[in-house]
């Protein structure tokens, strides 16, 4: 039984942030870019089966993650609001591959945890368990972080920030710096090294001269790119690090009586199938993120097993994709994806494989349902990845809408060491569809 | 140790760690006001100066096109109005078609300049949707109230409606015969100039001092808004539009489509207007323009930026592709022929290869420059996977 003064904080910071951040998501009218205009969606394998909202629908997801963040950051309701708040998080989350973020993954971890806690039980002292579980799961997303980051493109070409930095040399003071690759080597190294190493700072006794380091970290990703709340959700939680003394002094200078914690008088004793939960999800944590081992060639061109992972921030990968159909009687046409997809769906399609087969599936289905007719549908996809150029993603003359997306190997899925340049494939084009039985 | 903790989070103090971050900030946003209001600062060598890029854009390029564009609308509008004073007068009417054809070429100039006045008013909507919708003409030539601008109009105004009234069969008898027709063509026109009137004048004002003063690259910077549009542009207004569709690229039928073509009842103009809507990327690309005594300055463009990064594979090399991959497809686009409507029909496999060579440019501008200039181009948040 510990004073769990940090968990309370976080739980009211959090909260808060999530609040925000769903107005900020509604203010910015996301909800219709994002959930309500798409015509089509490309949800995750596995839960395929959520029906996809309609408009009252949507709208009473984002009252439930209001209401779920209020009561989250008051601790009314709060097991009942965590609970809600989660579900509609989750659920909106994996309604499209395209909206993917790694933050968004982390928050619906977070809340999803926080259902498991007594952190609302501002005056009890409760199992260090509860308390331990957020520092490793907040821990665990630098460290691996900083484990992404140990590769070539990262480390020793210095990309994506090589091709990034350079972007901002107007910024104010620093900009300058921009200019120089050694800048990008070192913020790769720094970046590295700041990841790897955070949670051991953050846990041991330099945190407080280590905590100033991560403020100005997350500060200048905000500044630098456009990943939106990200860096907030770290500053807030990072400071579960501190001591419990620490949270309640924050809490008594800021001199108000109903944000002040009371004493921690009673104590909650731990439950032995809260133990057994954590140990399980430790586990499934910290293996999860390294299903990539699973496959061959280099995953941040395949990107099988690259979601969920903590890999961020670690590609500049632009792509562009020409689907084309061919009906029974052997007519080839090229579709017009601008009527088809959203432009951010565009841009994800053109560079995430298991969207283009998903894609194809949703194309060979709609020629079905409106014209009942079999269509096939191929891709001819470029992408650069990290300041390469570009080269051919998937073979161009598979039939995809055939084949589904599972955990194997994207066979579909050139070797990054092919590189077929444009100039090459427009000699290669004739014998490759020649070769095929497209 | 708890010390600065107190310092951290003390906000009553005042000797908080946010203040030196505040203070920080606001002595930066000072810098950056300043940085803007001054333009160029030269001292740092293979620092790339954007301002540079961007004024060469906005007044050697954007400004001159709309103005030229601008002029073109209103010589067109006073030889309409000129003919609608004398409908009987067929040299009028062929003045008439004479400045048509030149404002659709110049039309060609401004087109990929859609970001800022140009998509506020949707200009290149209501200035070129095709193919225009003759039935819709026909019922608004009667019509009194009818104005132009609407959605539901988009299809039946602008040049592709001009041309339709200009150049169909029997167009000089139609308008002489039909006060209500001519009025229509004044009507058309005049909306026209009045939007190219508006953007110009917008550029001129206001927004030209905007574009130049933003020099990120971050998304709706004017880099940002630039490149988005060229390649936007490019992609579905030259190459799909002016050619893949007409050759019928992307029908399920797969059989060509004719009166997709632009300028359809001219016959004689669209390959010209795909020639002219390939020099204004070009130009772009290069920074190159004409000055007031015609000869060609070698302003900075998308290549000296390129070449700025120092790579060379992603450089000097994919800029020399691209300059080759620009040199084929205006060499392609040579070999097609007028009427347009009549060679994707009979010459649907030579359409074809021309539509590859504007392909390939899209591949090197859309994903290869791209790549290398790292502009987010992002719509949303995105943490870079």
């Amino acid at each position: 039984m510990v004073d769990s003064a940090p968990l309370f904080t976080f739980r009211r910071l959090f909260g808060a942030l999530v609040v925000f951040s769903t107005l900020r998501f509604l203010f910015y009218g996301w909800i219709n870019c994002q959930i309500l205009n798409p015509l089509y969606t490309f949800p995750f394998e596995e839960f395929a089966f959520l029906p996809r909202p309609n408009f009252i629908a949507t709208i009473a997801l984002f009252a439930g993650m209001i209401l779920g963040g209020i009561s989250i950051m008051s601790g009314r309701f709060f097991r009942l609001g965590a609970v809600v708040f989660f579900l509609c998080f989750t659920y909106v989350e994996l309604l499209c591959k395209s909206n993917y973020l790694n933050h968004y993954y982390f928050v619906s971890v977070l809340s999803f945890l926080l259902i498991f806690t007594s952190s609302h039980k501002e005056d009890h002292r409760l199992p260090v368990l509860h308390l331990n579980l957020f520092r490793f799961m907040i821990g665990l997303v630098y460290f691996y972080a900083g484990v992404a980051k140990l590769n070539t493109d990262w480390l020793i070409d210095a990309q994506p920030l090589s091709i990034w930095l350079p972007q901002h040399t107007s910024m104010p003071i620093i900009g300058w710096l921009f200019q120089y690759k050694a800048t990008a080597i070192l913020f790769s190294w720094a970046g590295a090294l700041f990841d790897l190493t955070a949670p051991f700072f953050l846990m041991s006794r330099f945190r407080n001269y280590f905590y100033p380091i991560v403020v100005v970290f997350h500060i200048l990703t905000w500044l630098l790119f456009p990943i939106g709340i990200f860096p907030w959700v770290m500053i807030f939680s990072a400071t579960i690090f501190f001591s419990a003394e620490d949270h309640r002094k924050f809490w008594d200078a800021l001199k108000l009586s109903f944000l002040k914690l009371p004493e921690a008088t009673k104590s909650q004793s731990p439950n032995s199938l809260m133990k057994c939960f954590v140990t399980v999800f430790i586990l499934i944590q910290i293996l999860f993120p390294f299903r990539y081992l699973m496959y061959s060639g280099n995953s941040f061109w395949h990107e099988s097993g690259y979601r969920f992972g903590w890999r961020v921030m670690l590609m500049e990968k632009p792509g562009w994709a020409r689907f084309f159909i061919k009906n029974n009687e052997g007519r080839e046409v090229e579709l017009d994806l601008d009527s088809w997809l959203t432009p951010n769906q565009i841009k994800m399609v053109s560079s995430q494989p298991d969207m283009i087969v998903q894609f194809a599936g949703i194309v060979h289905d709609e020629y079905l349902k409106k014209n009942g007719e079999e269509v096939k549908v191929r891709a001819e996809v470029w992408a650069s990845l990290n300041g390469r150029r570009s080269q051919l993603l998937i073979e161009p003359f598979r039939e995809l809408s055939s084949i589904e997306n599972s955990w194997a190997e994207r066979d579909y899925v050139l070797p990054f060491d092919s590189v077929i340049s444009p100039l090459e494939y427009s000699k290669l084009e004739k014998q490759l569809r020649a070769d095929s039985n497209w | 140790m708890t010390k600065v903790m107190t310092l951290l989070y003390n906000f009553k103090t005042g000797r908080n760690i946010f203040r030196p971050v505040v203070v920080l900030l606001f002595v930066a946003s000072l810098f950056g006001l300043n940085s803007c209001g001054s333009g160029v600062d030269d001292d740092q060598d293979n620092d790339f100066d954007r301002a540079v890029l961007l004024n060469n854009w906005c007044d050697n390029l954007i400004i001159p096109s709309y103005e030229n564009y601008y002029n073109e609308t209103l010589i067109l509008k006073d030889a309409v109005e000129l003919f609608a004073d004398d409908p009987t007068n067929i040299q009028n009417f062929e003045s008439c078609r004479v400045a048509f054809i030149s404002t659709y070429l110049s039309w060609q100039e401004v087109a990929l300049y859609d970001f800022g006045p140009a998509s506020n008013r949707a200009l290149l909507s209501t200035t070129n949707t095709y193919p225009t919708d003759i039935d819709k003409i026909n019922q608004a030539v009667p019509d009194d109230n009818w104005t132009p601008g609407s959605p539901a109009t988009l299809d039946n105004i602008g040049l592709p409606a001009i041309d339709y009234l200009l150049n169909a069969d029997d167009a000089f008898n139609q308008l002489s015969n039909s006060p209500d027709r001519l009025a229509h063509l004044v009507r058309l026109i005049q909306f026209m100039k009045v939007e190219a009137e508006a953007v110009y004048s917008d550029w001129t004002t206001t927004y030209g001092a905007t574009f130049k003063a933003s020099t990120g690259t971050e998304m709706g910077s004017s880099i940002g808004e630039v490149l988005n549009a060229f390649n936007k542009v490019y992609e579905t207004y030259v190459r799909k539009q002016k050619l893949g569709l007409p050759t019928g690229i992307m029908t399920l039928s797969g059989t060509p489509l004719p009166g997709h073509v632009e300028a359809y009842y001219a016959q004689n103009l669209s390959v010209d207007l795909l020639a002219s809507a390939i020099l204004p990327f070009e130009n772009i690309y290069l920074g190159n323009y004409y000055d007031s005594s015609g000869i060609l300055i070698e302003g900075m463009g998308i290549d000296d930026y390129l070449i700025s990064f120092g790579d060379v594979e992603y450089g000097s090399i994919l800029d020399s592709d691209i300059k080759a991959q620009i040199i084929s497809s205006k060499q392609a686009i040579s070999t097609l022929e007028n009427p347009l409507s009549d060679y994707v029909v009979n010459n649907t496999a030579e359409a074809n290869e021309v539509y590859q060579e504007l392909q390939a440019l899209v591949v090197l501008w859309k994903v290869d420059m791209m790549g290398a200039l790292g502009v987010l181009v992002t719509y949303i948040d995105n943490d870079g996977d």
